[in-house]
């Protein structure tokens, strides 16, 4: 029973692909026609592949392929109603990839013109994604290829979702044009490492119309590693270049415990039976006590500096700022060597 | 005699524990003037002289933690009272400091001094222990002193030895460079035993001037 199941399984996955398989088949066999000049049986072939009814899945590309051989083989074909036809397909392939083409070596005139009356008719603005490359600024470029399907003022512009921007091209067009980027941004500096949205912008010369295309791209930097620069001095490794206003207190009440060591020393330590201490020699520390406490409560008061720690902490901000300057150019070294990673992102439109 | 050979032996430990190795070496030289003032009642009223000793100090700093201060001082005394009188005074006194803090210092010195009549002479020795507590103004260009020190050992020739003896003083050192200039207030008080009906009390009171240069100049940190 389980082996049933996993062949059943097995079948409806291959399904499918068998399916895809037999259209492909069918666009060679009606190509092998065409070439072959038995148009009618190739645009049997072809109307079955792009028919509703048809039982395979025809992807996006195939049934380009299908509808651009259906508008060759009718403009083979002599007669304005065929010629109509033939532009109405061309059209329908072109609405869904705007890119499609018919190369001129392979094709004759009367298609040719069959086609390019089709490109007037409809218009897109259309972008391909960019390849995954790598970059060096200033020495190679990235080549992006943009389309309107005739002509046009054509806006193109790439711009991150940081804010960096740069308008790779803005002026007429008619066509495939091929724009390219050296990995700059506006004002001249390297792309940032961000992902990017790159806008098609196109304004019909011929109908009132616009139409836009955008692709992403993302953006890195390939450089050797970068040093991290010394982090900012915190408050605890500066020395406090001020005295705090308690030193100056500090001051007096050490000038008053002298002259209170003083005269305690002459009055409670002195033998009584002796008549005490001499207070002219204990009163003469005493007061130059007093003095010195007053004096320095003063000075402290209005000269709160510390002009060594300013020396000491001027001394460590500039060794940092030396530190820091060596490791920033280091960086800036290593980041001239820097080399742009591009590679297409998922979500491109057209 | 145990207690102070104790105290003295634990003071020496602490003094060498504390001198580094490679101690950075200062010395300095000063010359002191002290106005002295000396009382006495040997059960007959207080006896009085006072005058001016000059002497010379020289302090070698081991480091920032160890001094050892070596000092001498001579002069004369007046009789200021009835029963009083002229003598001569000397004195030499050797203390080692450590500053266990930097504004405490612990100390233990010993002094001599003789006072000389032309009739007889005593001779004082005295071992102290004490501690002096330092105070910082202005960056240490001024420190001011409190100190107190405990005799233990006193001895006086033709007197017993005082049951009590103490000491204490406070004062002032302002520096410029290498150049210091310092004034001290010292009070030594003497309490004798009792001896036939009379209890004997010494009291010598000092107000010293040192004038000083410390070579090298700058104070150790």
């Amino acid at each position: 029973m389980k082996r049933l199941a996993a062949v059943a399984f097995l079948l409806l996955l291959a399904a499918p692909l068998a399916a895809q398989g037999n259209t492909a088949e069918m666009l060679q066999r009606a190509r092998r026609l065409y070439e072959n000049l038995e148009v009618e049986q190739a645009l049997v072939i072809l109307q079955q592949v792009i028919s509703p009814a048809s039982p395979f899945v025809v992807s996006s590309e195939q049934r380009v392929e299908a509808y651009k051989y259906l508008g060759a083989s009718l403009a083979f074909q002599r007669g304005a109603v065929k010629r109509d036809s033939a532009i109405t397909y061309f059209r329908a392939a072109l609405e869904r990839d705007p890119f499609v083409d018919l190369e001129p070596q392979n094709f004759n005139p009367a298609q040719l013109g069959a086609f390019a009356e089709a490109r007037k008719q409809i218009f897109a603005a259309a972008v391909r994604p960019a390849r995954a490359d790598t970059l060096t600024p200033g020495s190679s470029q990235v080549t992006i290829q943009a389309l309107t399907t005739h002509a046009a003022r054509m806006h193109v512009e790439l711009h991150a979702t940081g804010g960096a921007r740069r308008v790779l091209y803005d002026g007429d067009n008619d066509g495939l044009r091929e724009v390219r980027w050296d990995g700059l941004v506006s004002d001249g500096s390297l792309a940032p490492a961000d992902r990017y949205q790159l806008d098609v912008i196109g304004e019909s010369r011929l109908l009132r119309l616009t139409d836009t295309a955008s692709t992403y791209l993302d953006v890195t930097w390939l450089h050797p590693v970068l040093e991290d620069t010394l982090p900012a001095l915190a408050a605890g490794d500066l020395l406090p270049e001020q005295y705090p206003a308690s030193v100056a207190t500090g001051n007096l009440l050490k000038g008053l415990a002298v002259a209170a060591g003083a005269l305690l020393t002459q009055t409670a330590l002195a033998s009584s039976s002796l008549g005490g201490g001499n207070a002219l020699l204990s009163g003469a520390v005493a007061g130059a006590g007093v003095l010195t406490g007053i004096v320095s409560f003063s000075v402290r008061q209005r000269h709160r500096d510390i002009p060594a720690n300013i020396a000491e902490n001027a001394r460590r901000r500039a060794e940092r700022e030396t530190a820091n300057l060596g490791v920033r150019q280091r960086n800036a070294d290593k980041l001239r060597q820097t080399r742009l990673a591009i590679g297409s992102a998922s979500g491109g439109v057209r | 005699m145990k207690r102070m050979c104790i105290v003295g032996a634990a003071t020496l430990q602490l003094v060498t524990s504390a001198a580094p190795v490679a101690a950075q070496v200062a010395v300095r030289g000063a010359g002191i003037l002290t106005v002295v003032e000396h009382r006495v009642d040997a059960g007959n009223g207080v006896e009085q002289a006072s005058g001016t000793l000059f002497g010379a100090e020289g302090t070698l700093f081991l480091g920032s933690r160890v001094e050892i201060q070596v000092r001498g001082a001579g002069g004369k005394l007046t009789a200021d009272s009835v029963g009083a009188e002229n003598r001569d005074v000397a004195e030499g006194t050797i203390r080692a400091s450590v500053l266990t803090v930097p504004w405490l210092a612990l100390h233990a010195g010993l002094t001599a001094r003789s006072y000389s009549t032309p009739l007889v002479r005593q001779r004082w020795t005295m071992l102290r222990f004490g501690g002096e507590a330092r105070l910082g103004f202005l960056g240490d260009d001024i420190t001011g002193v409190v100190r107190a020190e405990i005799l233990p050992s006193v001895t006086v020739s033709g007197l017993e030895r005082p049951n009590r003896a103490f000491a204490a003083g406070a004062g002032l050192e302002w520096r410029l460079g290498a150049v210091s200039l310092s004034v001290q207030y010292d009070l030594e008080r003497y309490d004798f035993p009792l001896v036939a009906g009379a209890e004997r009390r010494e009291q010598y009171s000092t107000l010293t001037v040192h004038a000083g240069l410390r070579l090298p100049g700058h104070r150790a940190p």
